[in-house]
C-alpha cells in the first residue's frame, strides 16, 4: 500500500515537473512576445537623411529627415486627406542620433530607418568633413549600408529634400533614379554608397568620390505644390559633376570631361556616347558605347616609384552621323572613326588623372589601392607618405576602341 | 525503425486486452439472449418471435406459403421492405416456390426441406442454410429473404440485396481532368467491383469482416497478395478486431480507430473517393480498408506525399505533371503560411519588403482600427464561417452565400475602412491555395495549424514562425503510420523514392515499388522501357 502511493506521489512528482515546463515555456513565450513590435500605420518612413552645418554655429549638424505621408502616397487609396507625399523635420543636434531622437519632439509617429535611401550631404557639411557623419548609419543595424551619399551643390541638404518633383511622386526617388539612370546612358556619375565610402578608408588610403547634385530653376518655388503644376518645374533636381575629396574633406568639383574621365578609370561607366567632329567634314557623329572595361597595371620603375598603366576597353556603335561624307560601309572608315574615339576617351582620362595629381592632391583614383594589392612591396615603402607622392605617380593610359556597327541605316541622309 | 513498428504493434495488443475486459461489461448489457438459440420448429412460433424481437416493425414483411408437395407444408418467407430487390425476389424465391412441384419432396422430411429448396429450387446466387437466430438477423438485416419450413429449425437465406441506392458518380471531392470519371458509392460491393474492374488479377485479395455491433456493417480489406506487407496486415486485423463499438457509420469510425498517433491534426489514415486512385495504391502494397455506407475508402499505411499525389499525375505527362506537383507544395506552403508571414511583416519585419510595397502596405493600413494580427484573424474567421456556411448550407441559398460573402466581406468591409485590402487579399490567396490540395484532410490540417501560425507571429514575428514550423516538423518526423515514418521518404531519407514526391518522374523510370511497402516484390517494370531513340532500333 505504501509503495503504491509512494509511486502515486513519484507519479504526482512527473506530471508536476511537466506541468513547470509547459509553464516555463508559455512563459518565455508570452513575456518575450511583442518586444520588437512596431505597428506599420505608427511608423514614420524616412526616405532619406540630409545633414548641414548648423546655422546657427551653437551645435554641429542640422538634420533633415525626409518622411513619407504613406496616406498621400497611394492617392487611390481611401482616408488620404490630400497632400504632400513627403514631408521634412529638422533638428539640430551634436551627433546624428541626439538630432534623430530630439525630433521626435515633432512628430506623431516613431521615424523608421529601414527604408531609407539615401543620405545628402550640404556642400559646406562635405567641406568640413563626411566620416563622422556615415558612423551611425554603418554602427546601427536599422539603418541600411547600401544607401547611396550625394553632395548637394550650392545649396544646403534640407533645401533638397523639400523640394517636390514631377516624375516621381517621393522625391527622394527620383534624385536616387537619376544618379542610376545616369550612370547607365551617360556616364557623368555613379552611384556611391555608404559601405563603398566606408570600404575606402581601408588600406590603399583612397579619397572619396561622390556625386554631386543642384537644383536649377527658381529655389523659392522648390516646396510649393506649385512647382508640380507647372510645365516645366519651376525647380527641379539636376545631376551635376562628381565632388572630389581629400580626408573626407570637400575639395572640388570636377568639370564634366573630368568627371567621365574619372568614370572611365573607376570602371564605373555602363553606357555612354562619345560626340567626335566629322573627320573630312564639318558636323559631328556619336559614338554609343555599350560596354566599357578598364584594366590596371601597376609596374616598378627604376626608382622604385609605381608605374600605373590603365588600359581601357571600350565597345560601341556609330548611332549618329550629322555630317556629308561618313561612309560607314568602308571598314577604314569604322577605324578611323574608333580611333578617334578612343582618342577621346583617353583625354577624358588623362585630364581627370591630371586634376586628381596636380590640383586636387588626392588619390580619388584610387591607385594607393591598386599599389597595394599589386605591389605590396611598394606600397609598404611609399604607404606612409602617400599623399605627398601620389601626384608624382607616373602614369599611361590606352585606350581600345572597337566599333562593332553603325545602326540600322547606312549612308547618312546628310548630304 | 524494426523496433519502432514492434511497439507500434505491442500497444495495440495492449489496447486490445484493455478493451476486452470494457467489452465484457459491454455484452452483459447488449447482447441478446437468443443469439445462440436454433430456430423453432414451429412456424407459428417462429413468426411471434421474430414479431416480437423486432417490435412489430411494420417494414418487416412476412408472406406465408403452402408447397405444393403431398403434404402441403406451409413455407414462411421474411424480408425487409426496401432492403430487397422485389424484382428478384418475385422471380427467383416467391414464384419458384409457387410454381414447382415437388415428386420426391412429398416423402422428404421436413429438415431435408430446406437443403433440398437450396439445390434444386432458389435460383439466386447466394444461398445459405441458417441455424441459429443470430445468423438469422444478420441476414434479415443484410437485405436477404428467408426461407423458414414448417417442422424444421433450419431455414434458408437467399441474397436478393438491392433496394434504391445512389448509383456511381462523379467523385465529389476529388475533381480530375483526365482520368476515369466514376467515384465510390455507399454499398460496399459497387465499391469492391469497381477495384476489381481495375485489376483483375486472382492475387488482390479481399478480406470482410462485421464491426459494429448494432450496426452490424461489412468492413472490407482489400490488398495485393504478395506486395501487401504481411506485418502490416496482421496489425491492420489485430487493430479491426479490436474494435469494439455499437456502432460504424462512416469509414471516419474506422479511420479514428486504427490511427497510431491521435495526437496530431495531420491524418494518418488517408481515404479517397476514386477506385482509380485506390488501385494505384493498392499496386504499391497498401491496403485498402472498404466500410459499407460510404464512398470514402482507407488507405493504409498513409505518409504525408501522398495528400500532394493526384491519380491524374499518371495520367498526365509527367513534366506537367512534376509542375503540378510543385505547384501543390507550394500552395500548401502559401495556405499554411501566407497570413502569418504577413503579419510578421507588417508588425515586425518592416524591413524586408521593397520601398514601394512597404509604402502601399502603409497606405492601406492607414486608419485601420485594429492591429494586423488582429485583422488578419478575424478575416481568417469570418472566411472559415464562410466556408462552412457554404458547405451546410441548403444548395439553393449557396449563391446568396457568395454574393453576400463575396460582397459584403470582400467590398463593403474594405470600403468602410474596417480591414485593410492587402488583408483581404492574403486571405482570399490564403483560400484559394488551400483548395489546389487534392486531399482534403490535409487542408483541414492546415486550416488548423494556419492559426496556431498567426498567434506566433503575432506575438514572436518571424522567430514565431520558424519555432512553431521548427515544432512542426519535429511533430511530422514522430509520426508513423502502421510502422512507415509519416515523413518517408524526406526524412528517413529514400533516395529512390524521391521519384514520386517533389517530381513525377517518367513511367519509364518508375522501376521500382516505394521502398518499405512492397518489400518482396520490388520491381514494378521488369522490362527496360526507355524510350527508343530511333525506330527499330
Amino acid at each position: 500500500m505504501s509503495g503504491h502511493s509512494a509511486k502515486g506521489r513519484l507519479r504526482g512528482m512527473a506530471a508536476m515537473k511537466v506541468k513547470a515546463v509547459l509553464l516555463l515555456s508559455a512563459c518565455s513565450i508570452l513575456l518575450g512576445g511583442c518586444w520588437d513590435l512596431r505597428y506599420l500605420d505608427k511608423l514614420g518612413v524616412v526616405m532619406a537623411l540630409g545633414v548641414d552645418v548648423d546655422p546657427t554655429g551653437k551645435q554641429e549638424l542640422r538634420l533633415t529627415a525626409q518622411v513619407v505621408l504613406a496616406q498621400n502616397v497611394a492617392a487611390e487609396s481611401k482616408g488620404g486627406i490630400g497632400g504632400a507625399p513627403v514631408t521634412t523635420f529638422t533638428e539640430t543636434g551634436n551627433t546624428m542620433f541626439e538630432a534623430i531622437r530630439k525630433m521626435s519632439a515633432k512628430t506623431s509617429r516613431r521615424l523608421f530607418f529601414s527604408h531609407t535611401q539615401m543620405l545628402i550631404i550640404g556642400e559646406k557639411m562635405a567641406r568640413r568633413g563626411i566620416y563622422p557623419l556615415v558612423d551611425l548609419i554603418e554602427r546601427n543595424p536599422d539603418i541600411r549600408t547600401d544607401i547611396s551619399v550625394m553632395v548637394a551643390r550650392g545649396l544646403k541638404a534640407e533645401q533638397l529634400l523639400q523640394t517636390t518633383t514631377q516624375m516621381e511622386s517621393i522625391p527622394i526617388n527620383q534624385m536616387h533614379e537619376m544618379i542610376e539612370v545616369n550612370q547607365e546612358s551617360y556616364g557623368m556619375n555613379y552611384v556611391v554608397e555608404v559601405n563603398e565610402l566606408i570600404r575606402m578608408t581601408g588600406k590603399g588610403q583612397q579619397q572619396a568620390v561622390l556625386p554631386s547634385i543642384r537644383l536649377e530653376g527658381r529655389k523659392e518655388m522648390r516646396n510649393k505644390m506649385d512647382n508640380l503644376t507647372r510645365i516645366p518645374a519651376s525647380a527641379y533636381p539636376a545631376l551635376s559633376t562628381l565632388a572630389a575629396f581629400k580626408e573626407g574633406k570637400l575639395v572640388d568639383f570636377l568639370k564634366p570631361k573630368e568627371s567621365r574621365g574619372l568614370a572611365w578609370l573607376q570602371d564605373e561607366v555602363k553606357s555612354t556616347i562619345i560626340t567626335l567632329a566629322c573627320p573630312n567634314s564639318d558636323g559631328h557623329l556619336v559614338v554609343e558605347v555599350h560596354d566599357a572595361s578598364r584594366k590596371y597595371k601597376v609596374e616598378r620603375e627604376p626608382d622604385g616609384m609605381p608605374l600605373i598603366k590603365a588600359n581601357l576597353l571600350v565597345t560601341g556603335s556609330i548611332q549618329e552621323i550629322m555630317c556629308p561624307g561618313v561612309d560607314v560601309g568602308n571598314e577604314g572608315t569604322i577605324d578611323e572613326i574608333g580611333l578617334l574615339a578612343s582618342g577621346v576617351v583617353k583625354s577624358e582620362a588623362e585630364a581627370a588623372i591630371r586634376k586628381a595629381q596636380q590640383s586636387l592632391r588626392s588619390d580619388v583614383l584610387g591607385w594607393g589601392l591598386e599599389v597595394y594589392l599589386k605591389e605590396p612591396a611598394i606600397w609598404k615603402r611609399l604607404e606612409k607618405d602617400w599623399e605627398r607622392r601620389f601626384p608624382e605617380v607616373a602614369s599611361e593610359v590606352t585606350c581600345t576602341a572597337n566599333l562593332i556597327g553603325s545602326g540600322v541605316r547606312g549612308e547618312s541622309i546628310v548630304k | 525503425m524494426v523496433g519502432r513498428y514492434k511497439r507500434g504493434v505491442g500497444r495495440a495488443g495492449k489496447k486490445t486486452a484493455k478493451q476486452s475486459a470494457r467489452a465484457e461489461k459491454h455484452e452483459q448489457q447488449q447482447l441478446e439472449p437468443y443469439a445462440d438459440r436454433p430456430l423453432f420448429a414451429e412456424l407459428k412460433q417462429n413468426r411471434q418471435f421474430i414479431a416480437q424481437q423486432m417490435g412489430e416493425s411494420a417494414d418487416v414483411i412476412f408472406r406465408e406459403m403452402q408447397l405444393m408437395n403431398s403434404i402441403r407444408t406451409n413455407v414462411l418467407v421474411v424480408y425487409v421492405q426496401g432492403m430487397v430487390d422485389d424484382e428478384r425476389m418475385n422471380e427467383f424465391v416467391l414464384q419458384p416456390l409457387h410454381r414447382e412441384r415437388f415428386a420426391q419432396a412429398a416423402e422428404a422430411r421436413p429438415d431435408e426441406l430446406p437443403g433440398m429448396f437450396k439445390n434444386h429450387v432458389l435460383s439466386t446466387g447466394i444461398v445459405n442454410e441458417i441455424k441459429d437466430w443470430k445468423q438469422f438477423f444478420e441476414k434479415l438485416l443484410l437485405g436477404y429473404c428467408l426461407i423458414l419450413f414448417e417442422g424444421t429449425s433450419k431455414a434458408i437465406s437467399s441474397s436478393v440485396v438491392g433496394g434504391e441506392r445512389r448509383g456511381i458518380e462523379e467523385p465529389k471531392t476529388e475533381m480530375a481532368i483526365r482520368g476515369p470519371r466514376e467515384g465510390f458509392t455507399e454499398s460496399i460491393r459497387v465499391n469492391t467491383a469497381m477495384i476489381r474492374r481495375k485489376i483483375r488479377s486472382p492475387k488482390l485479395w479481399l478480406e470482410q469482416k462485421t464491426i459494429g455491433e448494432l450496426t452490424q456493417t461489412p468492413v472490407c480489406i482489400m490488398y495485393i497478395q504478395g506486395l501487401a506487407d504481411e506485418n502490416v496486415l496482421k496489425d491492420l486485423r489485430e487493430r479491426l478486431d479490436a474494435i469494439k463499438i455499437d456502432g460504424v457509420l462512416e469509414s471516419g469510425y474506422i479511420e479514428e480507430l486504427i490511427e497510431e498517433q491521435m495526437w496530431t491534426p495531420f491524418p494518418t489514415v488517408m481515404n479517397i473517393e476514386r477506385p482509380d486512385a485506390v488501385a494505384g495504391n493498392l499496386l504499391e502494397g497498401r491496403i485498402a480498408i472498404l466500410v459499407d455506407g460510404t464512398p470514402f475508402v482507407l488507405i493504409v499505411p498513409t505518409i504525408m506525399n501522398m495528400f500532394f499525389q493526384s491519380s491524374e499525375d499518371y495520367y498526365q505527362r509527367y513534366d506537367i505533371a512534376t509542375f503540378l506537383r510543385m505547384l501543390r507544395f507550394v500552395s500548401f506552403l502559401i495556405a499554411l503560411l501566407m497570413p502569418s508571414v504577413y503579419v510578421a511583416i507588417v508588425s515586425y519585419h518592416q524591413e524586408m519588403i521593397p520601398t514601394q510595397l512597404l509604402l502601399k502596405l502603409a497606405a492601406q493600413r492607414e486608419g485601420v482600427p485594429f492591429p494586423a494580427y488582429l485583422e488578419a484573424f478575424i478575416m481568417e474567421l469570418v472566411f472559415e464561417i464562410l466556408r462552412e456556411a457554404v458547405i451546410r448550407m441548403p444548395s439553393a441559398a449557396g449563391n446568396t452565400i457568395s454574393i453576400v460573402g463575396g460582397l459584403v466581406i470582400g467590398q463593403s468591409v474594405v470600403e468602410a475602412g474596417i480591414v485593410s485590402p492587402a488583408v483581404v487579399i492574403v486571405v482570399s490567396f490564403t483560400a484559394i491555395a488551400s483548395f489546389v490540395s487534392p486531399a482534403y484532410s490535409l487542408g483541414i490540417a492546415a486550416r488548423l495549424l494556419r492559426f496556431l501560425l498567426l498567434l506566433a507571429a503575432s506575438t514572436l514575428g518571424f522567430y514565431g514562425i520558424g519555432l512553431v514550423v521548427l515544432l512542426l516538423l519535429l511533430h511530422l518526423s514522430n509520426i508513423r503510420s502502421f510502422g512507415i515514418p509519416y515523413t518517408k521518404p524526406f526524412a528517413p531519407l529514400y533516395f529512390k523514392d524521391l521519384k514520386d514526391t517533389l517530381v513525377r518522374a517518367p513511367l519509364w523510370l518508375m522501376r521500382e515499388r516505394p521502398q518499405k511497402l512492397a518489400v518482396n516484390n520490388p520491381v514494378r517494370e521488369q522490362i527496360e522501357l526507355e524510350p527508343r531513340k530511333e525506330p527499330g532500333q
